[in-house]
């Protein structure tokens, strides 16, 4: 297994109106947004996640697990303002399952977020993670529901070469995102649809550009019910 | 996603100039540098790119670079707006079909290419924490 760090960080507010939602004994929900390598998950989560706080007032935290041991990852979330603090080193799918659990329960116990969304490398399996959340010994979570992201310009090439784990993703997504779709034309958003439609039957499926923005807030209202 | 042929690699490289370069011409070194690295992966046998990627920070800002199509086409976040003297990239190469070797080997052979002229450039291993400096000239 390579060594990979992970970091987690909350988002932190200065609004009173948003301040006073934090004080609502909730249960915490717990977000996977998980996908393949340079699916685009980070910018789908920088992009969103002002809007999730903005829109309901949740309070939100993020647990990403990145490679190496400088995480690029958590890197550009620290420049975006994010408080990021760095775990040891393992992959959150099955090393790090420990660890894993440790974070998501100091984040519950000291941070009290409404939502926790994970970011996961572009090598976990979801399901994995899935597995590992049922050793977890803290206060019960609400809910636990798994967002993937399909790279839609090279969804070809990934349903060639990671036919099977993709399958296997698909079979544990309750959303499906496919990403990128600023740079793909209309034959190819349809072809990736069709395909993932018949693998997670009438479970959402939104199409969405982290550089344009398109669909960002149907992805936010999906993810957070509002 | 963990197959039996997926290699990862993380390094830092540090690289000095001898004097400041040209915002346009730093950008177009560190272009150059990652799509250097996807062309020179595939054609030494990456069936798959997963994400070959890096962060530049110059200052209170910062430069992401990414590729992940077998185009090698790379998106960059940010550009160098000022002189640099010196520069320091974190890049993570993540693919499938080549051994690690064989990604440190084409990582330091691409810094040599694209960051020529330089007058140091080190290349530390951000997995096991070893520094091993090369020398230009």
């Amino acid at each position: 297994m390579t060594p990979r760090n992970l970091f987690f960080w909350e988002v932190s507010y200065t609004s009173p109106w948003i301040d006073f939602f934090q004080f609502k004994v909730v249960q915490m929900d717990m977000v996977i947004i998980a996908g393949f390598l340079g699916s685009g998950k980070t910018s789908l989560i920088l992009n969103s996640i002002d809007k999730i706080s903005e829109r309901t007032g949740k309070k939100v935290a993020v647990i990403v697990n990145d490679f190496g041991n400088i995480g690029i990852d958590g890197k550009v979330m620290e420049k975006y303002g994010l408080q990021v603090k760095e775990l040891p080193r393992g992959c959150i799918c099955c090393t790090l399952g420990p660890n894993f659990l440790d974070a998501v329960r100091s984040i519950q116990d000291n941070y009290h977020p409404d939502l926790v969304v994970v970011e996961p490398s572009g090598i976990a399996d979801p399901d994995a993670i899935l597995a590992t959340m049922e050793h977890y010994r803290g206060q019960p979570l609400g809910s636990i529901r798994v967002v993937i992201v399909l790279d839609a310009v090279r969804f070809p090439i990934l349903i060639q070469a990671m036919k099977h784990p993709l399958a296997k993703q698909m079979r544990v997504a309750d959303m499906v995102v496919v990403s990128k779709t600023d740079e793909v034309d209309e034959a190819r958003l349809a072809e990736v649809e069709r395909y993932t439609r018949e693998r997670i039957g009438d479970k959402p499926i939104i199409p969405v550009s982290s550089v344009n923005g398109h669909n960002l807030d149907v992805f936010v209202s999906r993810l957070v019910g509002a | 996603m963990i197959t039996e042929d997926f290699a990862a690699y993380a390094a830092r490289l540090s690289v000095r100039f001898p004097a400041a370069v040209p915002p346009e011409k730093a950008q177009q070194m560190l272009e150059s540098f990652m799509s250097g690295v996807a062309m020179d992966c595939l054609e030494a046998g990456t069936r798959l790119i997963g994400h070959i990627k890096c962060v530049v920070e110059v200052g209170s800002s910062f430069i992401t670079c990414s590729v992940t199509d077998h185009d090698a086409r790379v998106r960059c976040k940010g550009r160098f707006e000022q002189p640099l003297d010196s520069v320091e990239v974190i890049v993570n190469v993540l693919q499938y079909g080549l051994a690690k070797k064989e990604l440190v080997r084409i990582t330091a052979e691409c810094a040599r290419r694209s960051f020529q002229g330089s007058s140091s450039l080190g290349i530390e291993d951000l997995e096991i924490e070893q520094k091993d400096l090369i020398q230009l000239g």
